[in-house]
């Protein structure tokens, strides 16, 4: 042998610390406290088998876990987010060069429209009421959702919304009107076809979606929580996610009844005239409903945005949060004001002066409690010890996007300032500063975060470092340079530009920052991919974190806990002794779960949730045909309606009904060893245990 | 139980943050210094020796005035499509400054304009022009990023835009002030020594020992995680203080918008405005003259505005179709033209000089290249420029411009366009009875010589693909008459 190879052969080979491509957790019971007198073992094997979905493809798509239900969602928005970063290279690269016409204009209006909707309809929102989803639940210590078929009905309806759009892009039928779709472009007689209708409906089947994920979210929180967990004890996170839902309820009925009207302008078997001006209508109407909606959204992307930075903070400054107070009122006044803003999207129409004053005034407004947040979160990191790791390294990077694209938001509230930038890429700049800075980059440190949990695997921190900043200089270098670009008088949506403009520099350095942004998108994924075989293994609470969530085990089982800790204090994981009590005596072989009041979080009764089911996959299949249909004709609501209310009468049959579950479950004579109090009542000390 | 390695320590995050505000601030000095020293956006133009054919635009005697041929070049665009003169980079390198900038009044014609902030050389025109700064000198303007500035916010020409420009600089300086402030105090607040913990973990460990011999319960938290039991005085009273700071600013921003607004509508009430009417269409403006009194006076042209300087400019806008947005940005802020919502405004120039516009609101597929000029002239060439448009089309009079007269009207460009004098009458397109006299042609986006004019008639849609120009075939010797009639018409 070579010199090199005896070299090579002499080297000790290292000892792996875990076994690789394990099935995770490798204890399913570590990290759950576990009460005295009790058999978790037996516990938990009847649990897994109550809970866990029946095995098969049938019973994969039957699945009403939330943890599978949210998976599904995020996986499908992720892979929305990259179909769109494609779309948006196709728009940077298409800008480097002026008068190129790779694309020519109608191509092009359709990447923009289609990016657009696609970013905030099919990404930001349900990405977000995904990992709320996911995590709610966990978080406030319970097993499921309150309405597990609806969960994931909701996400049949988004996976068709998602082929909807994409299909017609790539059918050449695509929305070509831009993301909200001013008439008269979207009305009837400028735009031919069936593009907008296509988008109306994208937009109904999504915000069906949305409605339900906040209901979910709100009736979860409110009502099933652990014993203990008084509302002003929930994690801040959760309180994000409950402003969130409420916006979600009030908004979007909102787009949805607006984008009704406009698929009804435009059907000729409906004719109505709510925004032809010719015969009544008026298009301001559009703009109006639309914005009602519109500025909400951004805010619902944005308030789940800052509920994870409020759950990563604590944990790498270890205290708990600062002003948690102060932070729950602003999350509930953000909320509020939001809806009082949406004419600033409108600066520029003929709206009455003293209006737009009121308009300039709430929007200038917003800024004292999304300041307030930030000043929470510093005063945070100041008293606390920060530990620089990937998620807290996303927080920062956070700070310093979304803070500039509020100040720019700023500039945008005052009216004389808007009428030179609106519709600029000014304002394309300022969005995706507080898109992306404000959603996109905490998403990415939730991500990083909450891997282990998910996976039970930590992600490649080196790669994490290279994916960070990577995207952050790319996202800078991108987006930066728009500013100057609109304040040069370069207006949006357009497909090309002359050369005379001069705007060519500032779009390639834009266009080579967006080149950056992909190849961080790359490294991401290569670090999900390799982790999820390779990565190092987490353990139930790898990062020593304060919510209910790192109480069970990495990834958690189908019933979450085991038996679920009472709750003590804001922290839910670091207020917790060695003698806090815990809820046993819930039933193993049916799925139970314990509500709750809604302020003290009391235990009041328990609660039955259903089983698997696959109704709800043929209820979105049913509805979406329907509305798929109403593209093309309004009567394909009333065939939709019967077939929905036959699905919907299997949907709640009788067998279906909680308490008659699938054979795979075992009745106490067949399991061994089953101590008798497994099936008492819920056993909580005396006090409450609070 | 944190696991890994800690890759960056807490200097180096709270370095990065103290590095990239001082950056900022550095960037934020920097372009608001490189701001002040663009320079202003007019030049000389000497109006000599023009090398190319195009007729010059005014047509009477005053051929050194503003829109002459060679100012006509300038405009025109990339060197590729026109030869420029040689006169034309001398010109530009430096600027007359007179230090007045905007609000000046209407000067005799000798003498030149700029942002008063510059400190270009000293230049008197050698000629009685004003000059015109056209996107042609895309290549020599001095900026930060190497744009122009006849299309920019930034770089006002008129009331209006001086006055946004104004309240953005504020907000600007302002807002980034705020932005250094914060992320200094991120960087502090990661950076700041913090005591040993070791000792507080040893205490922690010796207690929690205590506890469980006394059967007590032990708390589970990690040992390095403090959880304050009181009010933290400090950190309540900083922020509550920061939120005061953000609410006085806020009403400082408030406060100026408000100044701002009632300053911009002011000029409504100014006397003696010009009143033109807009009409916004796709993907072109249709631009009248009204006069009230003598109704055949009224001017209409298409994609260019000639305005003169020191007056309120009332604009009556309005649109058939979809909806469009009036936007000039250095002469004011944008209006959105909604069907069925006509909306009048009013805006001034203040320097000489032609300013581009585009529209701003996403109308269709040719919305990029909705463009339009404005040329701001004194008053007396303004009249000028005026009475040669109420002319009636010049006629032919050669034998080419007259076969070419029978060309255009016996072709379907009668169906759309009108020349005044003819029988084409019809207002569907852009009214060509002195379209010699203009820049560019196709709203703006081609510069109007003879090879782009053929194109143009030829094939719009490959230029403006899904604007409303049919393609048109037209035998070649046709063509060429069609073309010697329309650079006729001056």
């Amino acid at each position: 042998m070579s010199r090199t190879a005896e070299r090579l052969s002499t080297v000790p080979t290292l000892a792996l610390p875990e076994p690789d491509r394990a099935v995770l957790p490798l204890n399913p019971l570590e990290g759950q406290p576990v009460p005295a007198g009790a058999n978790p073992w037996v516990d938990h094997e009847n649990l897994e088998r109550t809970w866990s979905a029946p095995a098969g493809l049938i019973g994969w798509i039957a699945s009403v876990n939330h943890k599978d239900v949210a998976m599904r969602y995020i996986k499908t928005a992720m892979f929305f987010f990259f179909l769109n970063g494609l779309l948006a290279a196709a728009m940077r690269i298409h800008l480097a060069f002026p008068e190129w016409h790779l694309m020519g204009p109608d191509t092009y209006n359709q990447v923009f429209t289609t990016h657009g909707t696609a970013m905030m309809f099919l990404f930001a929102v349900p990405v977000m009421e995904a990992m709320a989803l996911y995590f709610v639940p966990l978080m406030v210590g319970t097993r499921n959702v309150s309405f597990p078929r609806l969960n994931a009905f909701g996400y049949y309806l988004y996976l068709l919304a998602g082929i909807l759009l994409y299909g017609g892009f790539l059918l050449n039928i695509g929305p070509d009107a831009g993301w909200f779709a001013y008439v008269p472009l979207a009305g009837a007689e400028y735009g031919p076809g069936k593009r907008v209708d296509l988008w109306s409906q994208v937009v109904t089947l999504t915000e069906i979606s949305a409605l339900i994920a906040a209901v979910e979210i709100l009736t979860t929180v409110m009502k099933q929580r652990a014993p203990g967990m008084s509302l002003n004890r929930i994690p801040i996170y959760v309180w994000a996610m409950v402003v969130t839902s409420f916006m979600v309820l009030m908004a979007m009925p909102a787009v949805m009844t607006s984008s009704t009207m406009l698929s009804m302008d435009r059907l000729t078997n409906v004719n109505t005239h709510f925004f032809n001006q010719a015969e009544g209508g008026d298009p301001l109407l559009w703009q109006h409903l639309f914005w009602f909606f519109g500025h909400p959204e951004v805010y619902i992307i944005f308030i789940p945005g800052t509920g994870f930075v409020s759950a990563i903070v604590p944990v790498f400054a270890r205290r708990p949060i600062f002003g948690y107070t102060a932070l729950v009122a602003s999350l509930i006044s953000i909320g509020f004001i939001s809806f009082g803003l949406w004419a600033h999207h409108m600066f520029a129409t003929p709206l009455p002066r003293v209006g737009q004053a009121y308009f300039t005034s709430a929007s200038m407004m917003i800024a004292i409690p999304s300041g307030i947040q930030i000043f929470c979160w510093i005063a945070t990191l100041w008293t606390g010890r920060p530990q620089f790791k990937l998620p807290l390294l996303f927080v920062l990077a956070f700070i310093f996007i979304f803070v500039l694209g509020g100040l720019s938001g700023i500039m945008l509230a005052s009216v004389s300032l808007d009428r030179q930038v609106h519709d600029t890429f000014f304002v394309v700049a300022h969005f995706h500063y507080v898109l992306i800075g404000g959603a996109v980059f905490p998403l990415f440190g939730a991500i990083y975060y909450w891997f282990p949990k998910w996976t039970g695997r930590m992600l490649n921190t080196k790669l994490g470092h290279c994916n960070l900043w990577t995207f952050f200089i790319g996202f800078n270098v991108t987006f930066f340079p728009m500013h100057q670009l609109g304040l040069k008088g370069m207006p949006r949506r357009v497909y090309t530009y002359l050369p005379e403009t001069g705007w060519q520099t500032l779009n390639q350095i834009a266009t080579l920052g967006a080149g950056i942004m992909f190849i961080s998108m790359v490294l991401f994924l290569i670090n999900v991919f390799w982790s999820r075989k390779h990565g190092m293994i987490a353990g139930p609470n790898p990062w020593g974190a304060e919510s209910l969530e790192w109480g069970t085990t990495s990834p958690p089982p189908s019933y979450n806990f085991l038996y679920t800790p009472v709750v003590t204090g804001r922290s839910a994981m670091w207020e917790r002794t060695d003698q806090t009590p815990v809820i046993t005596g819930l039933h193993t072989q049916k799925r139970e779960v314990l509500t709750t009041t809604i302020l003290e979080g009391t235990p009041e009764h328990r609660y039955e949730l259903c089983a698997d089911s696959i109704w709800p996959l043929l209820a979105a299949i049913v509805t979406a045909a329907s509305l798929y249909g109403v593209i093309f004709h309004p009567w394909a609501i009333p065939p939709g309606c019967v077939a929905l209310f036959i699905v919907l009468a299997f949907w709640f049959w009788r067998e279906n009904e909680p308490g008659h579950l699938t054979a795979n479950t075992k009745t106490s004579e067949e399991l061994e060893n089953v101590p008798p109090d497994s099936t008492h009542a819920a056993h909580i000390p005396p006090g409450g245990g609070i | 139980m944190i696991l890994g390695p800690r890759i960056i320590t807490a200097r180096g995050s709270g370095g990065v943050c103290l590095l990239v505000a001082t950056v900022c601030a550095a960037a934020v000095l920097a372009g608001g210094r490189a701001r002040a020293a663009t320079t202003g956006v007019v030049t000389a133009v000497n109006a000599t020796s023009p090398t190319r054919t195009i007729p010059a635009v005014l047509g009477t005697t005053n051929s050194s005035m503003l829109l002459g041929t060679t100012a006509t070049q300038m405009i025109l665009g990339m060197p590729d499509r026109l030869e420029t003169t040689g006169s034309l980079e001398t010109q530009l390198s430096g600027t007359a400054s007179t230090a007045t900038g905007y609000g000046v009044q209407p000067r005799s014609s000798g003498e030149q304009f700029s942002t008063g902030l510059s400190s270009g050389k000293r230049e008197q025109a050698s000629s009685s022009s004003q000059a015109v700064f056209g996107p042609s000198d895309a290549a020599t303007k001095a900026s930060v990023f190497g744009t122009t500035n006849t299309q920019s916010a930034i770089d006002p020409a008129g009331r209006q835009a001086y006055h946004i420009d104004k309240l953005y600089w504020m907000y600007f300086w302002t807002l980034a002030s705020i932005y250094v402030v914060v992320l200094a105090v991120l960087g502090w607040a990661l950076l700041r020594r913090r005591r040993n913990i070791f000792d507080q973990e040893q205490e922690l460990r010796a207690h929690q020992a205590q506890l469980r011999e006394a059967g007590e319960p032990v708390r589970l938290a990690p040992a390095d995680v403090v959880i304050p039991r009181h009010l933290e005085k400090g950190p309540v009273m900083v922020v509550a203080a920061a939120v005061a700071v953000t609410v006085v600013l806020l009403w400082v921003f408030l406060i100026g918008d408000f100044a701002t607004g009632r300053t911009l509508n002011a000029l409504a009430s100014e006397k003696n405005p010009l009143a033109i009417k807009v009409n916004a269409q796709q993907w072109w403006w249709e631009i009248k003259y009204p006069d009230e009194v003598t109704t055949s006076n009224t001017v209409t042209t298409a994609n260019e505005i000639y305005i003169p300087i020191g007056r309120p400019i009332r604009l009556e806008t309005q649109s058939p179709d979809v909806i469009h947005s009036f936007w000039v940005p250095n002469l004011a802020g944008k209006h959105d033209i909604i069907p069925g919502y006509p909306v009048t405004f009013f805006l001034q120039a203040d320097k000489v000089g032609t300013y581009w516009g585009q529209c701003a609101e996403f109308c269709g597929h040719q919305h990029a290249k909705m463009r339009f000029s404005v040329t701001a002239l004194p008053e007396d060439e303004f009249q000028a420029w005026l009475s040669t448009q109420r002319q009636s089309a010049p006629s032919p009079s050669t034998e080419s411009q007259k076969r070419g007269q029978q060309v255009f009207l016996g072709a379907s460009c009668a169906m759309c366009h009108s020349i005044s004098g003819t029988q084409a009458m019809a207002t569907v397109g852009p009214n060509l009875s002195h379209i010699a006299s203009r820049s560019m042609i196709a709203a703006g986006s081609l510069p109007n010589n003879r090879g782009n004019l053929a194109g143009w008639i030829l094939d719009a849609q490959h230029i403006k693909p899904g604007c409303r120009m049919p393609q048109n075939n037209i035998p070649a010797d046709d063509l060429e008459a069609l073309l010697d009639y329309l650079e006729s018409l001056k």
